[in-house]
């Protein structure tokens, strides 16, 4: 993605800002600052980013969403504090506040990220001259934050890997499986949140795969689920693996991340110690009804047991305590796969499966869960 | 018949007045639309928030004012936020340098 002049972030297009809702209230009823000729006074007290504070500017016209999106993971990054807090990195003790909001924080999506701006994290700059849009743009929104993993598989950047073919044949985007429902926890009906009349009361997301699947592949392939359409192997492997097990291929995985503050300039910055292409299966570690597969793609994230040493040496003390190869869903969806190919693709292949012998031996414990002990065979 | 001879003298001069009255107020209210017309075209053209800039206003009332016909164009207050972020040679002039910064990060993030 381009970077934009720092004029082109923030000049509006009359014709089209002013014809629309939003441009029918003032610029200082969100933005304040002062009614003046010259850049300096006129941004005394302005307010840049007004959805910071949703429910002061967007809350008095959205008041529901609002209040449904302030529990999402976008705004509540409690999907970071989960894996954290799991691997023994204390909560309300400040080298952890400080590094996460040095290098996590920044993660936040306000409405605005979403609705009228690239996100603050990279940079920002209108996308369509202020005009504010109901749906984000896959470019300029989503992937600009999900786009080393997620952008690039979907979109086929890796070399010798094609597009997930609901972009590649589908030139489907990515608010056409994640709705604002979703993005805004505003759930469109009941059975996407209440797995069953034993959970009433749903507590916010703490990570990702909380709770049902939203979206799921049966939304839209209902009778390839259930088994239903003609296929011997949807028969045999529906609910035994994940969609993703036979459909994917290829994705990114990373290791040894290390944070820290620049020396030269004092941002904050990473270190990986590489990232790799690889399709592993694994056991599933959050089986539930939502998720009831045995099997499932695992992807490797970048944790360490010294990724936080910069700002104090044994933040994650519980390194063992949460598997590092974690449950994933590729976005590079395919008809055919080598895992489609032929039944010896993966039976009885020790290369496809997560097996102890691809675990680096200090992290063979935190994984112990997700390890296939046991290679299926041909039947 | 000099009843009604009179009478009819004095319908004329009353249906003359009230033609004469009506084309005066055509003509008046033909004038002002035409001395306001600028304004509202450009109100319309840029949505509610957006006024003529200070000098096209002063334009318009100099000449309203030329015409003789004393008629004030009325103007909504001015919104410098626009006048600014719509004009991108302004913002231009006013922006900082673009910098650059190269990546301090190593690896894929």
């Amino acid at each position: 993605m381009a970077p934009l002049e720092p004029w082109e972030k923030v000049l509006i297009d009359e014709g089209a800002f002013l014809s629309t809702v939003h441009g029918k209230i003032s610029c200082q009823e969100c933005h304040q600052g002062q009614q003046a000729p010259d850049k300096e006074t006129a941004h005394i007290d302005l307010i840049p980013y007004p959805s910071d504070d949703p429910e002061a500017f967007c809350g008095e016209c959205h008041p529901n969403l609002v209040a449904a999106a302030e529990n999402s993971l976008h705004a509540t990054l409690d999907g970071y504090w989960t894996v954290l807090t799991t691997r023994g990195v204390p909560e309300n003790h400040p080298p952890a506040e400080e590094m996460f909001g040095n290098h996590c924080a920044g993660c936040h999506a306000s409405c605005g990220d979403c609705h009228v701006s690239r996100p603050t994290s990279v940079d920002g700059g209108f996308i369509d001259g202020h005009v504010f849009n109901a749906e984000p743009s896959m470019t300029n929104n989503c992937t600009a934050c999900h786009g080393s993993r997620i952008g690039n598989e979907y979109m086929g950047k890796h070399e010798d890997f094609k597009a997930d073919v609901h972009f590649r044949q589908g030139r489907m985007t990515c608010v056409d499986c994640h709705t604002g429902h979703e993005m805004h926890g505003t759930p469109a009906n009941c059975q996407e949140c209440h797995e069953g009349p034993e959970s009433n009361q749903i507590p916010p997301p703490d990570h990702r795969y909380d709770g049902l699947q939203t979206p799921s592949c049966e939304s839209c392939h209902a009778t390839v689920v259930a088994g239903n359409d003609g296929i011997f192997m949807h028969e045999q492997h529906s609910g035994t693996l994940s969609c993703q097990v036979c459909h994917s291929v290829s994705y990114t995985s990373c290791d040894g991340c290390h944070v820290s503050l620049s020396e030269e300039t004092g941002n904050p910055v990473f270190e990986t110690e590489g990232s790799y292409l690889g399709f592993y299966i694994g056991m599933n570690t959050l089986q539930s009804y939502a998720r009831p597969y045995e099997y499932v793609p695992v992807r490797h994230v970048p944790i360490s047991q010294t990724s936080f040493d910069y700002y104090e040496p044994g933040l994650v003390s519980n390194f063992s305590d949460k598997e590092t190869w974690v449950y994933t869903t590729p976005h590079n969806i395919q008809r055919l796969t080598p895992q489609t190919e032929s039944c010896a693709n993966c039976h009885g292949n020790p290369e496809i499966f997560l097996t102890a012998d691809n675990i680096a031996p200090d992290e063979l414990e935190a994984n112990r869960e997700v390890i296939v002990e046991v290679i299926p065979s041909l039947p | 018949m000099t009843q009604n001879n009179r009478k009819s003298f004095s319908k004329i001069p009353a249906t003359i007045l009230m033609i004469l009255g009506a084309v005066l107020l055509l003509v008046a209210v033909s004038c002002r639309a035409v001395v306001t017309q600028p304004s509202e075209t450009q109100a319309v053209e840029s949505g509610n928030t957006a006024v003529p800039d200070s000098a096209d206003a002063e334009d318009d009332a100099e000449s309203s004012s030329g015409e003789g016909q004393g008629l004030v164009v009325e103007s909504e207050p001015s919104n410098q936020c626009l006048s600014c972020h719509t004009d991108q040679q302004a913002l231009m002039d006013t922006a900082g340098p673009m910098v650059v910064l190269e990546s301090e990060n190593s690896g894929e993030g």
